[in-house]
């Protein structure tokens, strides 16, 4: 990592270039809060004036920039927005319905097992994108209030995200920055996201699930459902779950093999992208790519872009240095009581503000914090902080782009989530997660 | 060959054209029922409809009742594109229908839908019909309904004029 030694003159106006990284991070962290402008443009703003003023030269911003955790994304993007065209999302829906009989609380329970699983091995976004307007349309059918199931997928699609290195960008740039590997992730957050899952079905299922309840003949609408029907393409089925199985497969034996996630995932993007190639003109090959390369959300990985030099600016001017020794004068260097701040700050702070850029703070922070509690005992401080910023997601309507997904598609679909009463709800059930989060961190590596 | 045609004298409005007077109008407050009834009695897609005071107050269309019996989820963007697999949804259908039927009309109504004035030239309107199926409500200063401007009322006055030229 670099240290604080820089060349003052370097930066205009004569200014430190901690005053100065740090104003320009302030600024960008304050503008992307109020939400007024576009956050890839506030982002990327940041880290060209980080470059402008002297705190970095451009190579110093490239190297900033964590190609494993922006090649992960972009590939897992490709693979879904091909896959989602199969249908096999609503297929699954549907027969997990007309498993349970589409009895209401079933429902809720297979819909969030469904979600969890889908944000476990998908991006949220894509998972409650592809969810939410099935769950909308069984719930019609059955003729009852949507809203419980919403609240079930949001909180299902954050619980499953912590659980796997893919689920969810804080663990991606967590697992890149500090090469943990998806094995890693899965041995030691899955358990736990497994048990919050099921923890949080016990309040839903008071305060909505028993209930809940419909008319058989609205059942019976349900059960007639032909999830076969939902399948659009069966031959692009076959290539996508087989270009998924295989990049799961690659993730699990990638550190065993020596390589990165994102090598796995834009090899799977290119092996799909050839499968769905291959028999066609070049004009039809050129529509097809170009289809599927806008379906990548743009937004998001040039926001990781601007975010990742922004930091890098405050890190190279030592703030974070800084930041780490203020938390170590505040936990004395505790581990125990440092992994608990982590957990419950991340927690709260990923409940109001996007957690993307929190985390991305946080890493350099933990890895400052290496000679202080040890370089072994650092992965419990990633573990908290892993489960902090995905769980603390679930805490209001901004915490998770995915809440605000689902959010946006239940307004347009008529059915809007307001903010403060989903907060009255999902706060507190968000604290209980992270409750339980703490007993599984004191048990496991305290 | 191309026909000469002499400058117009006038400038060329919406006055020109013989528009329907407001006969076929209804009340905001009416059900999705009653325009229904009243689409289907007097053969047409589009209803304006008209505060007690002859207001202009927006247009209800059999699309946009149409719209409302689908389900939300695949009206909505982003949402479920392919219905197949809900087979025919009859009781779905007949459900929306039910909870649709006494909803006020100016729920449904399309609320951007543009009005004209008589002083509308023809040009404008003629884009405004080009870009809708719904025919071209025309009002006066003080917002009442003077009548509706149809496309194919349009098209008979330019052929007249392109003939008599």
């Amino acid at each position: 990592m670099h240290g604080a030694a820089h060349n003052a003159t370097e930066v205009i106006w004569g200014l430190s270039p901690l005053i100065v990284a740090l104003t320009i991070f302030v600024l960008t962290y304050a503008v992307i809060v109020t939400e007024r402008i576009n956050r890839a443009i506030v982002a990327l703003i940041g880290a060209g004036v980080m470059i402008l003023t002297g705190v970095l030269h451009q190579n110093e911003a490239f190297a900033g920039i964590d190609f494993n955790t922006i090649g992960l994304l972009t590939g897992m993007m490709v693979i879904v927005a091909i896959t989602q065209k199969s249908g096999v999302f609503q297929y699954v829906a549907v027969k997990a319905a007309k498993l349970v009989k589409a009895d209401p609380w079933g429902l809720m329970v297979m819909l969030a097992l469904v979600t969890a699983l889908f944000s476990a091995l998908l991006d949220n976004v894509t998972t409650v994108l592809l969810i939410a307007p099935v769950a909308l349309l069984i719930t019609d059918a059955l003729r009852i209030n949507p809203y419980p199931y919403l609240f079930a997928i949001i909180f299902a699609s954050n619980i499953g995200g912590t659980a796997t290195l893919i689920g969810d960008p804080p663990n991606i740039m967590i697992g890149s920055a500090v090469g943990l590997t998806f094995n890693d992730f899965a041995f030691n957050l899955a358990p736990v996201a497994l048990v919050i899952l099921a923890l949080t079905m016990i309040p839903l299922w008071w305060f909505w699930g028993r209930k809940l309840s419909a008319e058989q003949d609205a059942r019976d609408q349900v059960m007639a459902f032909d999830e076969n029907e939902a399948i659009t393409d069966v031959k692009l089925l076959k290539q996508a779950l087989a270009v998924i199985a295989l990049t799961i497969t690659g993730f699990v034996f990638a550190h065993s093999i020596g390589l990165e996630p994102a090598t796995i995932a834009m090899f799977g993007a290119a092996l799909l992208l050839l499968l769905r190639a291959m028999g066609h003109d070049a004009e039809h090959q050129t529509e097809q790519v170009h289809k599927s390369f806008a379906e990548v959300e743009w937004v998001t990985i040039f926001f990781f872009v601007g975010l990742f030099v922004v930091v890098a600016g405050v890190e190279k001017a030592g703030a974070l240095k800084i930041a780490a020794d203020t938390l170590v004068h505040f936990t004395g260097g505790e581990l125990a009581l440092t992994a608990y701040v982590i957990l419950w700050a991340s927690a709260i702070i990923s409940a109001v503000v996007d957690n993307i850029p929190f985390v991305a703070t946080m890493i350099p922070v933990i890895q400052n914090l290496g000679p202080v509690v040890g370089a072994e005992n650092l992965n419990t401080l990633w573990w908290s902080l892993a489960l902090g910023a995905c769980l603390g997601g679930n805490g209001s309507l901004v915490g998770a782009s995915a809440n605000l997904v689902v959010a946006g598609f239940a307004e347009r679909a008529g059915a809007p989530i307001r903010f403060l009463p989903f907060m009255l709800a999902a706060f507190p059930l968000m604290l209980a997660s992270i409750a339980v989060s703490s007993l599984y961190v004191g048990w496991r590596y305290l | 060959m191309h026909a000469h045609y002499p400058p117009s004298p006038l400038n060329m409005t919406v006055r020109a054209l013989p528009i329907c007077p407001p006969t076929l109008t209804l009340a905001p407050e009416a059900t999705v029922a009653e325009a229904m009834s009243m689409m289907i009695q007097r053969e047409v897609n589009h209803i304006p409809l008209c505060t007690a005071d002859g207001r202009f107050a927006g247009l209800i269309s059999s699309n946009a009742i149409l719209r409302a019996l689908i389900p939300a989820s695949a009206r909505a963007e982003h949402g479920v594109e392919n219905l197949n697999f809900l087979g025919d949804a009859m009781p779905m259908l007949l459900d929306h229908l039910r909870d649709n039927a006494d909803r006020p009309v100016r729920d449904l109504a399309d609320a951007d839908v543009m009005a004209v004035r008589q002083d509308t030239h023809l040009l404008e309107a003629a884009h405004h019909l080009s870009r809708t199926t719904a025919p071209l409500p025309v009002v006066n200063e003080d917002g009442k309904l003077l009548g509706m401007l149809s496309r194919r009322m349009l098209l008979t006055y330019l052929l007249d004029k392109a003939r008599t030229a």
